[in-house]
């Protein structure tokens, strides 16, 4: 008994100190955002001497945090939203089916994982502008759907393999559609894969940066926050005390969500990417 | 038939998202009288001059009320968003450019600006680089100058009294100021475009200065770029300047050179004029100046052109608001003083004011003295500015010369051959 | 017959209706663009022009027979890849384990700890680790005198390329703990407690018992990693740029510079469906292989 609580203050004590050194840069960050640049480049290292605002002040401001917040998060909720709708009837569909097409169909699916996004990047932007969904944010939220579609479906189709054809055999018994079905009974069995598509899916769009400077960057009043941060990075000089402050701005509410989740995503995991 | 409800909601849904999405874009742009209110999309880059944009398109909203200037300024992803935009169909109504090789690849969507009244007041030497085919265009914004750009106090400081004009000069400006502790040069390596920048004023005398001839010569066939002897030069300049830029001159950025040109730590970078802002945002009482690029026949230039272009969408639906705009910024007393006293830089106007900066008032000076050279890589194909820095930059962290010429060779023969 | 039939039409719909709107989002925002990119792979443009020629395979050629550039990116591309991949998953896997396997306390907080890094965007993760590697890492080497940290990491070539390893690895981690994590846990623990009784000793357990059941999520971790990895872009912009030179050009990068700054799209193109081929190719390899080991296990 004694030789195991040793071994786990030591393996605690280990973890915290290898936790620290791996976590050390964000720190540098964190003291950064509260200096100004010229203490940033002369002290590097050291807690500031003033744990000075006012750079979040003029981030705050610069980058028109509230709105460019509430842009941010539309686009999330909506883009999100639509991605666990569409993958969550699709993956069950495809997994449930075990028909040659159907596995076709998720080959098909799940091959975008594949594609870089620079190689069709702008024929998306051009097929966007005939659909009439460039400038708005519903618009990129709804291209937002198609480019998180293949992981979540890839996600959603595994967990489904571990939910027992039983009870779609009930339900099917008492005459209940399968839409109904899907809904009242599936949906619910599907909440940890779920988190961890919500998760996956809204860390990347909420940093995501290319997509909406291709599609939406001509109007100040629906810029996302990576857009309005982008002003502080300049050819000629790098604002790194802004830099800073507004990475800082911009993780906090990812992190947020992230730990309000984090007891569900791995659930999630276990059974939608093992089982995969 | 439950299903077939709902998958007809869902359609219906999903088009009348579609429908909202499409309503949102049509407000902006009207095309009626110039009473009703009309929005320009502009797209620039250089964006340390963000505040001065501004503060321009703020002028002018006093003077036409009922017209709203939406830019769009970036540089890192300039050319990424530009092709979007203009493949997508959503031109601007006036964006940057280049000028040279720059008015013909951007051919299809420039308006020509020959007839328009304001263009009679520019000089007429900066109308050259942006005239195709006997027609104007593009706008030249700024008359732009690069070079060695010196601290004058820190030069003082080693006991240098002669101005370096050879390699050899050169050499010896750093020994001096390395034996009082000073950093002679901050590289800018870093960056694909500062490497090249550094390069072409000591390679102007290519072929005596006739461009249109050794370009010709390269797209042929007849000459190989890498066999230039001007290259050779380059290349020297190159292992000069990474020898004095201290201990890690491949990772020195532009960024770096300001600052550590400001605050005194360097006394040379390669840059140009539109600097001189943002060094002094730094350092408002640093005391600088330009000196001459090297060249292999003797005679030191500093690079002075103008390259930054404003172009006009042909198909733009806001066209007359467009050149209404440009003539206020040609012909009014605000316009007319916009580039000398707010943007700092030096006009391509006929009688501009002077801007009250040093490295302008060096600039006129080597006009004066005919000690310059034009941005000739510009007059070469296009596309070849990126490639070109790279190889360069493969130079200095270790490749040979002979492959280093063979690239650039190489880079010329790929970009005539991607020409259509 | 006719009930059968009704039955077989339900069912088609029915499936239609469930899939078609995933399918729809994922033709029209990635294969339709995506086609058209094969399509102008064929072509000669340089991206701005409104016309374009076609050239058929020529630009495929070229990539292959006539530009040292993206020879050298692939090569540098599968090199990184190699690395990541192998790095992350180990190093997850060997944390993921220790903290899933002992009495930790605060496993938890340690999960979430882990993660952060990776819910920063990969711009400002370049942006900052190019201000660590130069910047602080000077001042390190000022105040601590060690060699290492007067390196230049972002200078010189071969330390270039393990920059971008390191900070990829160290953005990722997080993630992939997350899964192996998973997969840790649903390790039965009836199994392990035999194991235990047979005599085995905590490394044996691991290597013996725990690890060909987690196969599923090493599958699935090194999948996604070398998907990942083959595609990076982003960091490596913000990062190095490609540099020095083109010592840390991936193969996105090396696409991103000829369509953007060389105005080639059409040659951009025909690259990025090799680079395509070529990850479907090796994570398909990867897949089948792994598969293979998960059923024998």
């Amino acid at each position: 008994m004694k030789k195991t609580k040793t071994s786990s203050i030591i393996t605690f004590v280990v973890m915290l100190i290898i936790l620290a050194c791996y976590l050390s840069p964000l720190l540098l960050m964190v003291f950064g955002s509260f200096k100004s640049y010229s203490e940033i480049m002369s002290h590097v290292l050291e807690v500031p001497q003033r744990f000075s605002f006012d750079n979040f002040k003029n981030v705050f401001e610069s980058m028109n945090y509230p709105r460019s917040f509430l842009n941010t998060l539309f686009v999330t909720v909506f883009g999100v939203a639509g991605i666990v709708v569409i993958s969550s009837l699709a993956g069950y569909k495809l997994s449930r089916t075990k028909t040659r097409y159907s596995y076709l169909i998720f080959l098909f699916c799940i091959m975008p994982m594949m594609i870089p996004f620079q190689s069709f990047m702008i024929t998306l932007v051009k097929l966007a502008k005939e659909l009439g969904l460039l400038g708005n944010l519903y618009g990129l939220g709804i291209i937002y759907w198609g480019l998180g579609a293949p992981l979540s479906i890839f996600l959603y189709h595994g967990f489904v393999k571990g939910i027992p054809h039983e009870l779609e055999e009930c339900a099917s018994l008492d005459g209940c559609s399968p839409l109904r079905m899907f809904v009242s009974i599936i949906f619910p069995m599907l909440k940890p894969v779920t988190a961890s598509v919500v998760v996956v899916n809204a860390m990347w769009i909420w940093n995501d940066f290319l997509l909406p400077l291709l599609t939406i960057n001509s109007n100040d009043s629906v810029k996302t926050l990576q857009l309005a941060a982008y002003g502080f990075m300049g050819q000629y000089k790098m604002e790194w005390q802004n830099i800073m402050a507004g990475a800082i701005l911009i993780i906090i509410p990812a992190l947020i969500i992230y730990l309000i989740f984090q007891k569900n995503i791995v659930k999630g995991m276990v059974a939608g990417a093992v089982k995969g | 038939m439950k299903k077939l409800i709902a998958l007809s909601l869902c359609a219906v849904l999903l088009a009348g998202t579609m429908a909202g999405c499409s309503r949102g874009e049509k407000t902006t742009n009207s095309t009626a009288s110039s009473k009703s209110p009309v929005t320009l999309n502009f797209m620039l880059n250089s964006p340390e001059l963000t505040d001065q944009y501004k503060a321009m398109a703020a002028e002018y909203k006093k003077v036409a009320p009922n017209v709203t200037i939406n830019m769009t300024i970036i540089q890192n992803d300039y050319q990424t968003v530009l092709k979007s935009k203009l493949n997508s169909g959503n031109i601007p109504d006036l964006f940057m450019s280049s000028a040279y090789n720059d008015n013909k690849v951007y051919q299809d969507y420039t308006y020509d600006l020959t007839n328009e009244s304001f263009m009679k007041n520019f000089n007429p030497v900066f109308l050259k680089s942006v005239t195709l085919d006997n027609k104007i265009t593009g706008y030249p914004f700024l008359v732009q100058s690069h070079s060695f750009i010196y601290n004058k106090d820190l030069f003082k400081k080693a006991g240098i009294t002669k101005l370096p004009t050879t390699l050899d000069d050169y050499k010896e400006v750093c020994e001096k100021l390395q034996a009082k502790g000073i950093q002679p040069f901050s590289s800018g390596f870093a960056e694909w475009w500062v490497l090249p920048q550094m390069t072409y004023p000591s390679m102007s005398d290519a072929y005596d200065g006739d461009y249109n001839k050794l370009f010709s010569d390269i797209k042929s066939g007849k000459l190989k770029f890498g066999d230039l002897p001007q290259v050779d030069f380059a290349l020297d300049l190159i292992d000069l300047v990474k020898k004095y830029s201290g201990s890690k001159p491949m990772e020195s950025t532009a960024d770096m050179q300001v600052s550590d040109f400001a605050n005194g730590k360097v006394a040379m970078i390669h840059q140009g004029s539109w600097e001189e802002d943002s060094i002094r945002k730094i350092n408002k009482d640093i005391d600088m100046g330009y000196l001459e690029a090297p060249r292999m026949d003797g005679k030191s230039v500093i690079a002075v052109d103008s390259n930054l272009t404003m172009r006009v969408s042909k198909d733009s639906k806001n066209l007359k608001e467009v050149l209404s705009f440009l003539d206020w910024l040609t012909t009014s007393d605000y316009g007319k003083s916009w580039i000398p006293e707010v943007v700092k830089q030096i006009s391509p106007q006929k009688d501009a004011a002077s801007p009250d900066t040093q490295l302008a008032k060096e600039t006129a000076k080597a006009v004066n003295d005919g000690k310059t050279c034009q941005w000739w890589i510009f007059c070469g194909p296009d596309g070849i500015e990126q490639p070109f820095g790279t190889a360069f930059q493969n130079y200095a962290a270790g490749a040979s010369r002979q492959q280093t010429k063979d690239n650039l060779t190489k880079i010329f023969v790929d970009a005539y051959n991607a020409e259509s | 017959m006719n009930q059968a039939r009704r039955k077989k039409v339900s069912h088609a719909l029915e499936f239609l209706g469930f899939t078609m709107p995933a399918v729809i989002a994922i033709l029209l925002f990635v294969g339709i663009p995506f086609f058209m990119c094969i399509f102008y792979s064929l072509r000669k443009w340089n991206g701005i022009q409104r016309k374009s020629t076609f050239i058929g395979l020529q630009n495929y050629i070229r990539a292959f027979t006539n530009d040292s550039t993206f020879i050298k990116a692939i090569g540098y591309t599968l090199l990184y890849a190699l690395l990541t991949v192998i790095l992350i998953n180990i190093i997850a896997l060997l944390l993921s384990a220790i903290l899933e396997q002992s009495n930790l306390w605060g496993k938890g907080f340690f999960r979430a700890a882990f993660y952060i890094p990776n819910i920063i965007s990969l711009i400002i993760i370049g942006f900052i680790w190019k201000f660590i590697f130069g910047r602080a890492f000077e001042a390190i080497h000022q105040a601590t005198g060690i060699r290492a940290f007067g390196w230049s990491w972002l200078g010189q070539p071969k330390l270039a390329v393990i920059s971008t390893v390191l900070v990829t690895v160290w953005q990722a981690l997080g993630f992939y703990m997350l899964i192996y994590i998973a997969g840790l846990q649903s390790v039965p623990d009836d199994v392990l407690e035999a194991a235990t009784i047979d005599g085995a000793g905590k490394v044996r357990r691991f290597f013996s018992v725990v690890l060909p059941l987690i196969v599923p999520s090493i599958t699935v971790c090194t999948f996604y990693s070398i998907a990942n990895s083959l595609k990076m872009f982003e960091l490596i912009f913000t990062l190095t740029g490609g540099g020095p030179g083109d010592a840390t050009t991936s193969v996105a990068l090396d696409i991103y510079n000829t369509a953007f700054n060389s105005n080639q799209y059409g040659y951009g193109s025909a690259k990025s469906v090799i680079l395509f081929v070529m990850v479907a190719f090796i994570t398909i390899l990867q897949v089948t292989l792994f598969k293979k080991k998960e059923i024998e296990a």
